[in-house]
């Protein structure tokens, strides 16, 4: 080898072990300074111009308000501040707050909140919201908007349904025809603490302090919303001092934190900050297709062929295990029953299984494909399950595939979640145990009369105390009848770099309207 | 030539006839449907019959496949690919956003994959089996074996974790495209140093090189004026397979740079299942291809004149 080439060869060697020690270094540090914006990475796209969507979650919690919000499993005032249920049950009147005005300074009234609700209704987007029974709209004055309802109102679940992130109120000019909300969505303008000052599809969406807010103003000047749909790549946008936050779609199911990097994350000197939500993953039986799902003992056999300890084992600590019966300690309609009736034990499964003359038994589960910690989990239950002599198909496929094929007949088993964000702890639950109601559909879990009885004791009263005793009555039925394994409570999580203060979850959701920011 | 020209460009009709329908048909062959999983992200919720019946007859669904395809085909012939279904933005001017995106990254990812393999294999293949040949050919075959987006991991940790030179994903500043670019050029390099350094060495033992080195000439000039020229062809024709890098090939890179080029784009939209975006993607990516292959085959002309695409679609009577 030539001197020349030796040089050359020495002097890329000394550049990489100077990158390589360079990367292990720590920077020093130095004096905070008062930041003005806080940048933030998020797993979706805030859709703040879709022409028939509603925009997502965090876009609607920054920069929307709504008649009423859930918080701590009580509706309360927003842009109405008062409701009266009247007429039999057949109407709910809002009397609306005076003086509210959207972020483009027009005036906020009965007749603009009126437009959101002909435009959901015109579109069917009732998910979640009861806005189905809904006959007619009726707007007496420029502060009372009257909702009459076909059949009568369905209790406090109709009443919380207006809380629902797409009830979110938008000002005449969000439509392509200002004041027409049959045509296209065109622009975000909402009423809450912030507002949208710049959108990029699939890249970000700034939000600004939106002045004509009547509430507390918001202590930063920006927040930039940044969409980095792989949950990798936002660690390191954080990791990197390219984002300050990142915060998990707090839907569940996607787009969320690696939870086996929050360990990582918090070593680094990252904050962590869990919110246990009302929401639960669980394992569903196709009772509707496959007649053996009927028979309790069988759903009683999986409750206790699962460690759920070892499930939750599997997210590095971070997520609680469904020891209890249905949803955690989060929230005071939530509260656990204090008992845990099917303790993992293999033997007793096996037991039950051979009463139902299922010896062998080898039932299909559904898994997604997309949603790593899905099929690291049904790996898992398929050696688990061994132990009780279950022999657990797994039928991996993809999120288009798996949405179609849960409604066939051809599975056993799929995991997916029930509950959600606090706003949703009554629909949500009705939807998935009461098969009247419209979001039932696929996703719909095991039910029995004494169930659809026991969650309409806990989602229709207007009194406090029976809702609560109507969610132990629910825990119980469902408890009793084993009509899911409920596995783990999930949680959101928000990941902020030590300097960032002031980060609040209001009922679930995480709220950045007091943060302020030094580094 | 100009024939030649004018014949592939008549093969552009039935090519996107055929290519068009079957994507429609695909579309049409996969279990889900578009109405559910549309409706669902769009109310975040699952949808009710009648929801999905109405959003089937809104966008015509509801009727025969082929009425469907050709009011499509009749739409794309006078430039109107229509509307995403998932929230209602055009068709092209999406594609048109994203494209632009894929071919910043494409050209400046593979002008410096040919920065790097061109002297690298050039130099191996003058100096086979020397220590600098064995280096740079270990260096192609571990290159070769990391994916693109490892490396691109590697590089974020290095740039942009451990040195904070760089940012970490984006595309609004010139900044922003570096490390997604040196991910996708220094992964293009690794297999186009052995393409270079193979065509090359093959060239180097033809006959007329032997004659140029008796004539005197020197190495410069026997690369430069003779060798490098014919080697040239089927370095050109491996870059034209890169090209699937720009059409969907990147998308992991894309993904963890939230990289906004046609990888995402497509990804996207099969996962909605959202047909109209799904339909222009390929019909703008098959007249994209055969353009560009139309290029390539120009310049392998350019190259070689001896190369004859008169006869029988192009054979080299040489």
């Amino acid at each position: 080898m030539n001197l020349k080439l030796k040089k050359i060869l020495c002097f890329s060697m000394t550049a990489l072990m100077m990158v390589g020690f360079v990367g292990c270094s720590n920077v020093g540090a130095s004096t905070k300074t008062a930041q003005t914006e806080l940048k933030i990475a998020y797993g979706k796209d805030t859709g703040a111009v879709s022409e028939k969507g509603n925009g997502d979650m965090l876009l609607t919690i920054f920069a929307g308000e709504r008649l009423v919000e859930v918080v701590d499993g009580e509706v309360v005032p927003s842009i109405a501040e008062s409701w009266e249920v009247k007429d039999a049950e057949n109407c709910i009147s809002f009397k609306i707050k005076k003086g509210l005005k959207f972020s483009d300074g027009t005036d906020l009234t009965a007749k603009e909140v009126k437009l959101k609700f002909d435009r959901n209704i015109a579109l069917k987007s009732f998910q979640w919201t009861e806005l189905d029974r809904i006959d007619k709209i009726e707007i007496p004055d420029d502060n009372t908007i009257n909702f009459y309802y076909k059949d009568g109102m369905d209790g406090y679940v109709a009443l919380a349904g207006f809380a629902e992130y797409g009830n979110t109120i938008v000002g005449s000019n969000s439509f392509q025809t200002p004041g027409d909300p049959t045509t296209p969505m065109v622009e975000f303008i909402g009423s809450g603490p912030w507002k949208v000052e710049e959108y990029v599809k699939d890249q970000y969406t700034t939000f600004v302090p939106n002045e004509n807010y009547i509430g507390e103003a918001v202590k930063l000047e920006k927040v930039t919303v940044n969409m980095i749909k792989d949950d990798e790549a936002r660690v390191l946008a954080i990791q990197a001092g390219d984002v300050d936050a990142i915060v998990d779609y707090y839907h569940g199911g996607s787009a969320y934190t690696p939870r086996n990097l929050l360990s990582t994350l918090k070593e680094e000197g990252f904050q962590i900050l869990k919110q246990e939500m009302p929401m639960t993953t669980v394992l569903a039986f196709n009772y509707t297709n496959n007649e053996a799902w009927k028979n309790i003992k069988l759903r009683q056999a999986m409750n206790y062929a699962i460690n759920k300890d070892e499930i939750a084992g599997l997210f590095d600590g971070w997520i609680s295990p469904a020891n209890d019966a249905y949803f955690s300690d989060c929230s005071p309609f939530t509260t656990a029953l204090g008992k845990q009736s099917y303790k993992y034990d293999p033997e007793k499964a096996k037991s039950l299984l051979a009463e139902c003359g299922l010896e062998g038994f080898s039932p299909k589960m559904l898994v997604n494909s997309e949603n790593i910690d899905e099929v690291k989990m049904a790996e898992l239950l398929q050696s688990m399950l061994k132990e009780s002599g279950i022999n657990l198909q797994l039928d991996v496929m993809d999120a288009t595939k798996f949405a179609e094929a849960k409604k066939g007949a051809d599975w056993d088993v799929y995991s997916y979640y029930i509950g959600g964000p606090e706003r949703r702890i009554y629909s949500r639950n009705e939807g998935r145990f009461d098969k009247s109601t419209p979001e039932f559909g696929a996703s719909g879990c095991y039910t029995s009369e004494s169930i659809v009885t026991a969650v309409q004791s806990a989602v229709d009263p207007f009194d406090e105390n029976e809702r609560k005793k109507g969610f132990k009555e629910f825990y119980a039925a469902i408890d009793a009848e084993a009509a899911c394994v409920p596995l783990y409570y999930d949680a959101v999580f928000v990941v902020a770099n030590e300097g960032v203060k002031g980060i609040e979850f209001v009922g679930t959701e995480p709220v950045f309207d007091n943060v302020t920011y030094k580094k | 030539m100009i024939k030649y020209i004018f014949r592939r460009l008549l093969y552009l009709i039935p090519v996107l006839i055929l290519t068009s329908f079957l994507a429609y048909m695909l579309v049409y062959l996969s279990p889900s449907s578009p109405a559910q999983i549309i409706l669902q992200a769009r109310y975040a919720g699952e949808p009710t019959q009648e929801q999905i019946v109405e959003f089937n007859e809104e966008y015509g669904f509801d009727q025969s496949i082929l009425v469907q395809y050709t009011t499509w085909l009749k739409n794309a012939m006078q430039g109107d690919l229509g509307k995403s279904l998932t929230d209602g933005s055009d068709v092209l001017e999406d594609f048109i956003y994203s494209f632009k995106a894929s071919a910043k990254l494409y050209f400046s990812s593979q002008l410096l994959a040919l920065i790097i393999a061109l002297p690298i294999g050039v130099y191996s293949a003058f100096k086979a089996n020397s220590i600098f040949d064995r280096i740079s050919r270990t260096y192609s075959l571990v290159g070769i074996s990391i994916p693109d987006f490892w490396l691109g991991m590697l590089l974020v940790y290095i740039f942009s974790i451990g040195l904070n030179l760089l940012p970490s994903f984006g595309y609004a500043t010139p900044k922003n495209i570096i490390l997604p670019m040196l991910a996708l050029g220094l992964s293009s390099s690794f297999s186009l140093i052995r393409i270079v350094r193979t065509s090359v060495l093959e060239v180097l033992h033809l006959n007329y090189i032997r004659t140029a080195r008796s004539k005197g000439l020197s190495e410069n000039q026997i690369m430069m004026k003779h060798a490098l020229r014919n080697a040239m062809i089927p370095i050109v024709t491996v870059m034209g397979i890169h090209l699937t890098h720009f059409i969907g090939g990147a998308v992991a890179v894309e993904s963890m740079f939230a990289w906004p080029g046609l990888g995402n784009f497509f990804a996207k939209a099969a996962g909605s299942q959202d047909i109209p975006v799904i339909q222009g993607f390929v019909l703008l990516s098959a007249v994209f291809f055969i353009f560009a292959n139309l290029i390539i085959d120009i310049i392998c002309k350019q190259l070689d004149p001896r190369i004859d695409y008169q006869n029988e679609g192009g054979k080299n009577n040489g």
